[in-house]
């Protein structure tokens, strides 16, 4: 290796070793501050805390009702996530195996609508959701409505997955006088399991991050959601800095470690995501 | 057995492609539809009691100083967005797809910020803002950061494009890094065979190459900007004297704070069709150069 490369080679390091510090010292400080004192927090935001202040996470803990926004959030993750699990790869084998006219408007249709802006949906949903159907203070619309929200989004994902099975393997099946639900089931849906986990990640950590579709439906505090419940907790203890940012850590934390896990696919949804235009 | 083909082709699209349908239609076209009906009407909200207005919320909203100002500085901070977030990426996107010992860990590390949720994000960087540059000014004797950001209309809204671009940045960062490892290799040693230099290979060779992620990255950079909304609540709430209210806060505001639903969903269908002679662009724009990734 000669003289000029090691060079080059240290300063890219030294500019990656930058760049990951400015994306992550935000983090890195809300660690930091949630163990100090308010008052040690708002004089010397930098220093590491003097006495860890252990108390800050069980005082946030309570304020937050962490248990039950936890429950929530994870109630909502799964079940959109188990539905379109089923129905997106069902409506895109759909999509790729019958041709109809019907079936191919439907889904240019579908694609269309994916870039909508939410704010036009939002008032209709809570009037529709909330006052007629009744479904008020439930998490049945939000989960009901992170389906529709995704739904478009993982056809359209999994179709492209789908168009690179040979239709050989259809066809043999068929020809065996295996009907077509049969064998998507038995053979389809288990070979879509890699491009199944990239939507599922993808999804699970929109819907656990989402507060606008949440707040629109979830009034009481027992209903609410990880992310509205930061909120809550911001708003009426404005003055009380350092276990804020301790209910921000445990927040942040049950997705990190998703991340931390999952993250070969959730980068992978973000390249996929984005080719849809 | 034709027959009984055309009988497993009605079985899939009613079993298995129309329960999607089903969902699409009752969470956004019935919902979009009954918006514009909303738009024509006055409706506080409460109970049943619509008037029929026509087209008064539409002119009341172009009438409305407020409502263009809100349009306006959306498009101010879309714009510096869209500039600064692309150019980090492009530069990440570089950084990290150049010989570098662990370049997936830095990927890893650098996406962080989109994991986190906006509202989190903005209540982390509130903080900074207010105590971590303040507290820099102050001991630096660097006057413009010894007061918060937060608390000045034009800084705020700087600050607001700091935090979006940082954390968009980061997600654009792994769209161009897929864009340049797609780049062939050959191209670039053929350039640096000829004498092109580091930067001569970039702008002439591998900017060029990447063209389709960088029409990607803008539009997507464009369309989330104009959207903003947890993070313009949670770092300013429209701050301070509503010189940073986004038109998508805005239209929230309207609707659950002012309780005008008729007024907000009028400039929810504004909102739209922008959105969507946006994406109409895109479309254009993408079909004209092939998208390979």
């Amino acid at each position: 290796m000669s003289k000029k490369r090691r060079q080059m080679l240290i300063i890219l390091l030294v500019l990656a070793l930058l760049a990951t510090v400015f994306y992550l010292f935000p983090l890195i400080l809300m660690a930091m501050n949630s163990l100090k004192t308010t008052g040690e927090f708002t004089s010397n935001p930098f220093s590491l805390p003097t006495i860890m202040q252990w108390g800050n996470y069980s005082y946030a803990f309570e304020q937050m009702h962490f248990l039950s926004a936890l429950t929530n959030s994870l109630v909502i993750t799964v079940a959109v996530c188990a539905i379109i699990a089923l129905l997106g790869p069902m409506a895109a084998y759909t999509v790729s195996r019958v041709q109809s006219k019907f079936v191919s408007t439907m889904f240019y249709m579908m694609i269309a609508s994916m870039s909508a802006p939410f704010q036009a949906f939002m008032i209709p949903l809570v009037k529709l959701y909330a006052s007629q159907l009744g479904f008020n203070n439930s998490l049945i619309p939000v989960i009901y409505i992170g389906v529709g929200l995704n739904i478009c989004f993982s056809i359209f994902l999994v179709k492209g997955f789908l168009s690179s099975i040979p239709r050989e393997i259809d066809e043999a099946a068929l020809i065996d006088g295996c009907s077509s639900i049969k064998l998507f089931f038995y053979i389809i849906l288990p070979m879509l399991t890699p491009i199944l986990i990239t939507l599922l990640v993808f999804v699970a950590m929109g819907i656990w991050n989402d507060y606008l579709l949440s707040s629109l439906f979830l009034n009481t505090q027992d209903m609410r959601t990880l992310p509205m419940m930061v909120r809550v907790f911001c708003a009426q203890y404005s003055n009380d800095y350092a276990p804020m940012m301790a209910g921000l850590v445990m927040t942040i934390t049950p997705m990190l470690v998703f991340y931390l896990v999952c993250q070969k696919y959730i980068l992978e949804g973000v390249v996929q995501g984005a080719v849809k235009g | 057995m034709l027959s009984a083909q055309k009988r497993d082709t009605w079985k899939l699209i009613l079993l298995f492609f129309l329960p999607a349908v089903f969902i699409w239609l009752t969470t956004l076209v019935i919902p979009f539809f009954y918006g514009i009906w909303i738009s024509f009407v006055k409706w506080d909200g409460i109970g049943n009691n619509y008037t029929f207005v026509g087209i008064a919320n539409y002119t009341k909203i172009f009438r409305s100083a407020k409502f263009w100002a809100s349009l306006n500085r959306t498009a101010v901070y879309t714009v510096a967005t869209v500039i600064l977030s692309n150019i980090l990426g492009i530069a990440l996107g570089l950084l990290l797809t150049s010989p570098l010992k662990g370049r997936n860990v830095f990927r890893t590390a650098i996406f962080v910020p989109n994991v986190i949720g906006g509202v989190a994000m903005g209540y982390i960087w509130k903080y900074i803002f207010h105590y971590g540059l303040t507290a820099v000014g102050k001991s630096t004797g660097i006057p413009w950061l010894a007061t918060s950001m937060l608390s000045d209309p034009t800084k705020a809204m700087a600050a607001l494009v700091i935090v979006s671009s940082w954390q968009l940045s980061a997600y654009l960062m792994i769209i161009y890094v897929a864009g340049f490892t797609n780049v062939p290799q050959e191209l670039v040693e053929a350039a640096d065979v000829d004498g092109a230099n580091a930067w001569q290979v970039f702008w002439n060779v591998r900017l060029p190459m990447i063209r389709s992620s960088i029409t990607i990255c803008l539009f997507l950079a464009i369309i989330r900007s104009f959207m903003v909304f947890e993070v313009n609540m949670a770092l300013t709430d429209g701050g301070p004297f509503n010189s940073t209210e986004m038109i998508a806060y805005r239209i929230y505001n309207t609707a659950f704070v002012s309780l005008k639903f008729g007024d907000a969903q009028a400039q929810a269908v504004v909102l739209f069709v922008i959105v969507a002679l946006i994406s109409v662009l895109q479309a254009y724009f993408t079909s004209r150069k092939e998208v390979q990734m």
